[in-house]
């Protein structure tokens, strides 16, 4: 009785030692492999169903035709995408954790009380948003920028300009407008982007700087007006509307996100990545899903994304001082 | 004619197997996350969003409202069956449900549930198919200042639903209040009870913080009963309600239901606050007033229809609008879009045959989870016969799961076991859960609109009294909260005269 529970244990032991044994070989052997060689996480700082969520969700889909591995979207919302970069920052740099990481992000870096700063990941590929546009009420009678900024100037404080919270990209760069334009705004936060059109639509607000997309069934209702946007060049969608240059306040408005991956991940891997990345966008299929669903994104390669990271830290750290929003 | 068509148009749909089959599962499924605590339908529908990007647009659209609508449902269940509200807008549920479970009557609780939660739904489908554009019309109209009137009527209604002490009730929705101002604010970004934490600058989620409440709360609470080691074993009998108390219940039920699908209509507003001011209203002015809470089909049948009319009431801004009033219609928006199809009054135009398959898919919906419901009542119902020590353990684990997948972060989980921990300790000087939960979730609310308004007139504090709907919120909150006074001093007043 007792040598037969000898033998059982041995025999256990033998078993257990030999999957282990699997366990480990088989989980080094990526390292000596070409990447990929495991399911890769993105990390999306958003709830599930929001535009961020959409595009990763359509980008992961393509991505794993090209990198024959799965690419799982695992959502991490709270305090303007700091919990997900937190998430990222603590990953291991190997390339298998991806994070989705934008202007939110080099906002909140200053705004939060305890920030993930950019230089603690690198950007692999840019995923441009369509530039923020200026939608009035219908309920307003202001057309034209130049309408729009005449009433401000007359009247200052009477605007009440809806943004989707305080220290989100909308607060600061229709803050930006306010100085450049030399106007003044009564600052309404909402928060987000689907309460702050609700009150716009109702007219209890009179304007918002706010990209088109979740916007333009209610410019089809006639409930709202694009009247500029804030770009180098007119949106194809809407070719009448002018630029915000044209209508003589020079404000650009860039609205980026970025595929990263922490700092320490080696530059094969970003190379890879980036080119899965690029693959994706240049899918026919994935570009018609992309325009059809209003996200509009385009991409941008690691060196262009680098660039425009460094330009869009440096503006928004003025911005965020200039409203007395630092916390670090 | 045109609501005849918008009837029509999706007929087609339902002639295709795949299509019936996809309401039936995800309703199905919507059942199963409904009913395990600590899982949610926004959960169900995020985790089965990317499958719906390989179906046809209207296939999707209909395997997530079965979802939506099978979770609303069943969040109930466990509301009856164990006193852990399965969803926040179930948490109404449980005042008379529970009690019900406690006299044996779990399977008619169950019963009266779910025929309540079919009609109330169905009203909601109806009020979204006739009046869908007058209602967006009216919510439209809400702002800052409504929005404060009506959240202020939420924390009125908690001297309603408090059983036993009023003051007791007040104090809870207090610390509910003050949990709900934990991290940054929408309005200035100021970080409150932040402790230089960036978790807790995030704030407080709802998921952790409720099921912390109620679930942990009531494990730790029946651990007690598990040491006396004593196994109720209630008889499950009478699962169809009678027809004749069904007919006695219609006014009610078609109150709860109103009340149901305007709040619903309302972005941000939503079930949890429906059910519970349809409860709060019920009890005030019902004839068996003193009965409320104690297990009375009643209130099961109050909060039930209120909550699931408030779906059909979610929609109606969602399709008309294209505005997300609630997380699940922020999916549905999000799978619509994914699809190339912007919600609003355009999709009305250019696709009536997908608004008119979301109606019919949500109206099979419900006729599943009836089915499901009456049939499996008796099954459902032998849950509460498991012995304590299978069933605790797996109920810790699945809020433990639950409070960790709303967001992936084990910071969550914390959140849930300080909250049980806090829970437990004030139950016990008769601090229940419902206030501190009405506060949490209306806090943010009440706060944020109230400051809004503020914003918007310049500090003036007459814009609450000078809009018309803000003006009578305010006074209803007025009727009810000296309501009960005045009545007793007329009252008194006619008897002295006399």
């Amino acid at each position: 009785m007792k040598a037969r529970s000898l033998t059982r244990l041995f025999c256990s032991i033998i078993v257990g030692l030999f999957t282990l044994t699997t366990v480990i070989v088989l989980s080094e052997a990526p390292a000596c492999a070409e990447f990929p060689q495991k399911t890769i996480t993105l990390i999306v700082p958003w709830s599930p169903g929001g535009s961020g969520d959409m595009t990763c969700r359509i980008l992961a889909a393509q991505m794993e035709k090209d990198l024959g591995e799965s690419v799982v979207v695992k959502n991490m919302p709270g305090a303007g995408s700091m919990v997900g970069a937190t998430a990222l920052a603590d990953a291991k740099p190997d390339g298998y954790t991806l994070g989705f990481l934008g202007i939110s992000a080099a906002i909140a870096q200053y705004t939060s009380v305890s920030p993930v700063m950019m230089n603690t990941y690198k950007a692999v590929s840019g995923v441009i948003n369509p530039s923020l546009f200026l939608l009035t009420s219908t309920k307003t009678p202001w057309k034209t920028l130049q309408e729009f900024v005449a009433f401000a100037k007359a009247n200052p404080g009477k605007i009440k300009n809806g943004n989707a919270g305080a220290g989100v990209i909308d607060h600061l760069y229709s803050s930006e407008f306010a100085k450049v334009a030399k106007v003044q705004f009564t600052q309404v936060p909402y928060k987000g982007w689907g309460p702050s059109l609700a009150a716009l639509a109702g007219g209890h607000i009179d304007s918002m700087f706010v990209a088109v997309g979740p916007a333009k069934s209610m410019i089809a209702a006639g409930k709202i007006r694009p009247v500029a946007i804030a770009a180098e060049k007119r949106h194809p969608s809407y070719p009448d509307i002018p630029t915000m240059k044209e209508g003589g306040v020079d404000i650009t408005m860039p609205f980026w996100e970025s595929i990263v991956v922490p700092a320490e991940t080696p530059d094969t891997v970003v190379a890879i990545l980036d080119r899965a990345i690029g693959k994706a966008f240049a899918d026919p299929a994935t570009k018609k899903k992309i325009k059809d669903s209003g996200l509009d994104v385009s991409y941008l390669d690691t060196a262009g994304i680098a660039s425009l990271r460094r330009s869009s830290d440096a503006t928004v750290k003025n911005i965020v001082e200039s409203l007395g929003l630092k916390q670090n | 004619m045109e609501i005849f068509s918008l009837l029509t148009a999706g007929l087609p749909t339902f002639g295709n197997p795949y299509s019936v089959f996809l309401v039936v599962a995800g309703s199905v499924l919507g059942i199963i996350f409904g009913a395990i605590p600590g899982l949610t339908a926004t959960m169900g529908m995020a985790i089965f969003l990317p499958m719906t990007f390989s179906m046809s647009d209207i296939n999707g659209m209909l395997f997530l409202v079965g979802i939506y609508v099978g979770a609303c449902y069943a969040g109930s269940l466990s509301s009856i069956l164990v006193n852990i509200p399965g969803t926040p807008s179930s948490i109404a549920t449980g005042f008379d449900g529970y009690p019900m479970t406690q006299k044996g009557e779990a399977g008619r609780a169950i019963g009266y549930s779910t025929v309540a939660s079919a009609l109330g739904g169905i009203f909601g489908v109806f009020v979204l198919m006739f009046a869908a554009p007058i209602l967006a019309g009216l919510a439209l109209e809400f702002s800052a200042q409504e929005y404060t009137g009506v959240a202020l009527l939420g924390i009125s209604i908690v001297s309603y639903i408090s059983f036993g002490s009023t003051i007791k009730g007040l104090i809870g929705a207090i610390i509910g209040l003050l949990l709900a101002t934990v991290g940054q604010d929408v309005i200035s970004a100021y970080p409150r009870f932040v402790f230089g934490s960036k978790d807790l600058q995030a704030g407080l989620q709802m998921i952790p913080v409720m099921v912390g409440f109620f679930g942990v709360t009531e494990v730790l609470v029946k651990l007690e009963q598990v040491v006396a080691i004593k196994i109720e074993v209630p008889k499950i009998r009478n699962v169809m309600p009678r027809l004749s108390k069904l007919v006695r219940m219609s006014p009610m039920m078609a109150l709860s239901s109103l009340i149901g699908t305007f709040v619903g209509a309302v972005p941000a507003a939503g079930g949890a606050i429906a059910s519970m001011v349809a409860y709060g209203i019920q009890k005030r002015f019902s004839k068996r007033s003193k009965e409320y809470g104690t297990g009375i089909s009643e209130g099961v049948v109050a909060a039930e229809a209120s909550n699931n009319a408030a779906v059909g009431g979610a929609l109606v801004p969602m399709l008309s609008l294209g505005i997300p009033g609630d997380p699940q219609t922020a999916i549905l928006i999000g799978a619509l879009m994914i699809n190339g199809l912007a919600p609003g009054p355009m999709l009305f135009a250019t696709r009536p045959d997908l608004i008119s398959t979301i109606y019919l898919g949500n109206i099979l919906a419900i006729i599943v989870f009836t089915i499901v419901g009456l049939l499996g009542a008796r099954y459902f119902a032998l849950l509460i016969k498991m012995p304590k020590h299978y069933i605790l353990p797996a109920i810790m684990l699945f809020c433990i799961v639950g409070s960790f997948a709303i967001r992936n972060t084990v910071f969550d989980i914390w959140v849930l076991l300080a909250c049980g921990a806090l829970g437990y300790l004030l139950q016990k000087v008769g601090i229940m859960p419902a206030p501190i939960i009405l506060g949490f979730v209306l806090g943010p609310i009440l706060e944020d609109n109230f400051r809004r308004s503020l914003i918007m007139s310049n500090g003036d504090w007459m814009t609450f009294l000078l809009r018309p709907v803000s003006l009578a919120l305010l006074l209803i909150n007025l009727f009810i909260l000296v309501g009960p006074f005045l009545f007793k001093f007329f009252k008194q007043k006619a008897r002295g005269s006399l």
